[in-house]
């Protein structure tokens, strides 16, 4: 297999969904725990109008910093973000090629699609698929999005969440990321090893707790406020950042299990009301893109 | 005869899916069949990840012919007099299409009716199979079903293909806009494209030639002929518990199995954790020394041949590795602090608001642990062990391996007690607390083990009635439920007889509730925790009818209306006399005194069973007392005929002699509802 940078892999798999049709967005600033909380896969899957996306979206997911340490688990991360809608017939072929692009020879590996039924409970939102694991290693998640907001989807998106480290490992053949090549003269850890040692730090040491349960007191009731004036795309940054507070207090040990389900409806309740919101607006709108 | 063959061709399907759906597809197609009344010689039924299939041989061409007759008005009603048919053997003729003359006159109940005879000489197989395919199809049920694109119909997976075929004939089916076709797929890499199907008796050579093993037996066998092969080599043994095998048969179509290793500085972890990481999350088969220790080593399956083999083996190794180092991390982090340490991390997780904090919850199962160790008459050194053990047993949930792995908890909690110095029964009781697991899960072995089980349940149940969140229909947030359970399940396991009400107020003088609010949550526990006793019996195997039979004499104690339940059970047969002597003592005494004057008893019958009734009333008591039912049991059968005769003695008229008469009555009464309610058994 030829070598290919950190950042050859993005551009193959820009042009390879770019090929198909997908709009190739930027990824969005606010912290999230996942691909999925982007507006452009969250909002975007509701209604009937038909989307096709594809973009990097970092993910922050306290519970998994390392202190920069562990080979595959990172603090923040580099998923790669695909959303067909609806999803096509040919979806896992459509996959198995963009891993062929990337210059994976199923006959040489074990690819395997093992059953993953994807629950968000904090955005009202499920689906149905699988982690694909490549010789043991989960690289995407491959998701028939069915639920987000509380609303069932119809039509059904296809959402694939690539995990880019892990990937790109697995293409330059190494097994830590710090030694990836990020380009030909600059390693992932050279560049990023420091953000991971302090979001460690952070994470398991120095977060407030009490801070962060304020922070998403007071994010939730601006959230509900701006609901309520139907400005939904603030309303809608102010839920993400909700629910990274929950995920910083998670990671310290520091909900417990009964505690987790009042959080986790919390947090459901307004992306529940941004699904309506967005509904609504779209609906008045007339679905624009129903005739793009 | 013909061969007909439906293959549903899908996404990978969950691996747990599968046998549950071969068996329903053999039941669904066996009853259609039989509707249908199409005959066959075989009904094959195979499934893989990407495909459920259904083989029918000697598969009957047509339906086979039926008579059938559709009964009429009665003959006298249908013809006059003079054999002239009726307006209402015209009307029923009409109405069947029939001519009158065609009409028979069939006899039913020892009467004549007209009657229309039908011959339905049957369709072709081939005619009927779209409708039966279709139904079957969709007839399939999942645990989980979902929706795709902007097809209409739910399945498991998106289904992708179908095949159907009769012979060389394809069935004209369409579910979900897919439109079946005598084209099927092989091995999605070893043999990709499509594969057209000649004639459906050939679909298994075709599956064959196409690197497919299609028959999940098949596959089970060469999956385990290659683990055994791998660890005989190591002088092994597979650390399976069996799952694994029954999940990996269902995950591949083409099984090569490959051994792997892993550094053996990661055997200084706990087996369970190397089993969790290993076997649980990454699917690979542990391998055992016959000494019983772990090798540094395991079996991946793939699903593929030989080719490559090792550099997909050596993919296998990496993430092994990293999964085990990020294992290594938790344990790392999590031993430098004593477990007891932990406990004042405890005070920052709260558990509800209003419930208070984990610090609080194993401090209340510190106390509640040694009163219920107090109310067994447990020796000082084991209460010790089992208010230690209920102090230290969430502590774990804060460790860094318990926050990765949800399914640890208890058993790092164990591992880290040892660690820590905490004595043996100590760390064994942490480990156990959680069962019982499922509702027929094992229930802890040990004593202490048992009561901080139990002291756990009760807790959280208490806990949250108190601030009145008390389950209301489906809605259970908080898994009161399985608490409920939970606390029949321990107190029916035989070594804690202890009254429910009891341990309902022991665990309620824990928290900080009002009084007024008290008394209604001790209501409140007592019949939701009755009603779980009551499920437990059923799922144990008890009629209903029997369970609450035998909970209406023993409510308070799960342990004794169980004992009561099975002896109910083991003699079903044999109670109706007991029952009727019951009933009829009930009736007869009712609303009276038990105290009586023997003297005014005249007839010999009411003098024998009164002379009886001093030694035996106590010794059925003590019988109940110890739980000795069984025994309890025989007394009361044995007295029956006695009572009977009592009963059936005549009353007279003497008012003295009847209130005795009503008085000997209640005793009776309540000597049999020492073993059950018997009016519960008419209910």
């Amino acid at each position: 297999m030829k070598t290919v940078t950190f950042q050859e892999t993005i551009r193959a798999l820009e042009d390879y969904w770019a090929q198909q049709g997908c709009l190739i967005e930027q990824p969005y600033d606010v912290e999230m725990g996942a691909g999925t909380m982007h507006p452009g896969t969250f909002l975007r899957a509701l209604g009937p109008e038909p989307w096709k996306l594809a973009c990097v979206q970092p993910s922050r997911r306290p519970a998994d910093s390392r202190y920069g340490d562990n080979p595959y688990r990172l603090f923040r991360h580099y998923q790669y973000q695909v959303v067909l809608k609806p999803s096509p017939d040919n979806a896992q072929e459509l996959y198995l090629d963009s891993l062929r692009e990337l210059g994976f020879d199923p006959r040489h590996h074990d690819i395997r699609f093992m059953e993953d039924d994807w629950d968000y409970p904090a955005l009202g939102a499920s689906g149905v698929g699988w982690q694909v694991w490549l010789d043991g290693l989960e690289v995407t998640q491959f998701t028939y999005f069915q639920i987000a907001g509380g609303q069932e989807l119809s039509p059904v998106s296809l959402e694939l969440t690539y995990g880019l480290e892990r990937l790109c490992m697995a293409i330059q053949g190494v097994s830590h990321y710090q030694v990836l090549r990020w380009n030909d003269t600059l390693t992932y850890g050279e560049i990023m090893r420091q953000t991971e040692y302090e979001w460690g730090r952070y994470t398991f040491e120095l977060a407030d707790p009490g801070l962060l349960r304020q922070r998403f007191d007071e994010n939730e009731r601006e959230a509900h406020r701006l609901l309520d004036a139907e400005a939904l795309l603030p309303a809608y940054d102010l839920t993400l950042k909700c629910s990274h507070a929950f995920n910083q207090l998670d990671a310290r040990g520091m909900v417990s299990v009964t505690q987790r389900a009042g959080f986790v409806a919390r947090v459901r309740t307004l992306a529940g009301r941004c699904a309506h919101v967005y509904l609504k607006q779209r609906e008045a709108m007339g679905f624009p893109l129903l005739s793009a | 005869m013909a061969t007909v063959l439906l293959e549903i061709g899908t996404e990978e399907m969950p691996a747990g899916y599968l046998p549950p759906a071969l068996a329903q597809l053999a039941a669904l197609a066996s009853a259609r069949l039989a509707v249908e009344r199409i005959t066959c010689d075989g009904i094959q039924t195979w499934a893989t990840p990407r495909r459920l299939a259904l083989l029918l041989t000697g598969v009957a061409e047509r339906q086979a012919p039926e008579t059938r007759e559709v009964r009429g008005p009665a003959a006298d009603e249908a013809f006059t007099e003079f054999g002239e048919p009726t307006a209402a053997a015209l009307g029923f003729a009409r109405g069947h299409g029939a001519q009158v003359s065609e009409l028979r006159l069939i006899e039913a109940d020892g009467v004549e009716y007209v009657a229309a005879i039908f011959r339905d000489e049957g369709r072709p197989t081939q005619a009927l199979l779209p409708a039966v395919f279709t139904d079957l199809i969709t007839g399939l049920t999942f645990p989980k079903t979902m929706r795709w694109g902007v097809r209409s119909i739910h399945f498991a997976r998106p289904i992708r293909w179908i095949v159907a075929m009769m012979d060389e004939q394809v069935v004209p089916v369409t579910v979900g806009e897919v439109t079946a076709s005598s084209a099927t797929r092989g091995h999605r890499f070893l043999a990709p494209g499509a594969v057209e199907i000649p004639t459906a008796a050939d679909y298994p050579r075709i599956m064959d030639e196409n690197q497919v093993l299609l028959a999940p037996e098949t596959r089970r066998a060469v999956i385990t002929e290659q683990l055994e092969t791998i660890a005989a080599q190591d002088n092994a043994t597979v650390a399976d518990d069996g799952a694994l095998l029954d999940e990996t048969v269902y995950r591949v179509e083409y099984p090569t199995a490959v051994r792997c290793t892993f550094d053996p500085e990661f055997l200084a972890l706990p087996e369970e954790v190397l089993v969790q990481t290993l076997r649980e999350e990454q699917k690979f088969f542990p391998l055992r020394e016959i000494t019983g220790r772990l090798l540094p080593a395991f079996i991946a399956v793939r699903n593929g041949d030989k080719a490559y083999l090792s550099a997909v083996r050596a993919g296998y190794e990496v993430v092994a590795r990293a999964k085990l180092l990020d294992a290594q991390f938790f344990f790392e982090q999590d031993r430098q602090r004593a477990l007891a340490d932990r406990l004042a991390d405890l005070r920052e997780v709260v558990i509800l608001e209003r419930v208070g904090t984990l610090y609080d919850k194993a401090q209340r199962l510190q106390a509640l642990a040694g009163w219920i160790a107090d109310e067994l008459g447990l020796p000082a050194h084991e209460r010790a062990m089992a208010a230690r053990a209920a102090l230290l047993c969430k502590a774990d949930l804060v460790t860094a391996m318990v926050i990765e792995h949800q399914d640890l908890q208890g058993m790092m909690g164990c591992v880290y007690a040892r660690l820590s110095g905490e004595a043996e029964p100590v760390a064994v009781a942490i480990a156990e607390h959680y069962r019982p697991r499922q509702g027929d899960g094992p229930l802890p072995a040990t004593l202490p083990g048992s009561i901080v089980a139990l002291s756990d349940r009760l807790d959280t149940a208490a806990a949250c009635f108190a601030v009145g969140l008390i389950p209301a229909g489906d809605e259970d947030p908080y898994s009161l439920h399985a608490a409920a359970r939970g606390v029949a399940r321990l107190l029916m396991g035989g070594n804690l007889r202890l009254p429910l009400s009891r341990l309902i107020a022991g665990a309620l003088d824990g928290l900080d509730v009002e009084p007024a609010a008290r008394d209604a949550a001790h209501a409140a526990l007592a019949a939701f925790f009755q009603r779980r006793v009551a499920d437990a019996l059923v799922a144990d195997g008890i009629p209903g009818i029997l369970a609450r039979a035998a909970l209406a004499a023993a409510a308070d104690s799960p342990a004794d209306a169980l004992a009561r339940a099975r002896v109910l059970l083991a003699h079903r047969a044999e109670l109706a006399p007991l029952q009727r002597a019951a009933l009829r003592a009930a009736a007869l005494a009712r609303g009276v005194e038990a105290a009586y004057d023997p003297s005014a008893l005249t007839a010999p019958a009411e003098q024998v069973l009164a002379e009886r009734m001093p030694a035996l009333a106590p010794e059925a008591a003590a019988r109940a007392a110890r739980g000795e039912i069984e025994g309890l049991y025989a007394l009361l059968a044995d007295v029956t005929p006695q009572v009977e005769r009592f009963l059936s003695a005549n009353g007279g008229d003497d008012a003295a002699r009847a209130r005795a008469r009503q008085g000997l009555a209640a005793q009776v009464a309540a000597l049999y509802r020492l073993l059950a309610d018997f009016a519960e058994l008419d209910r």
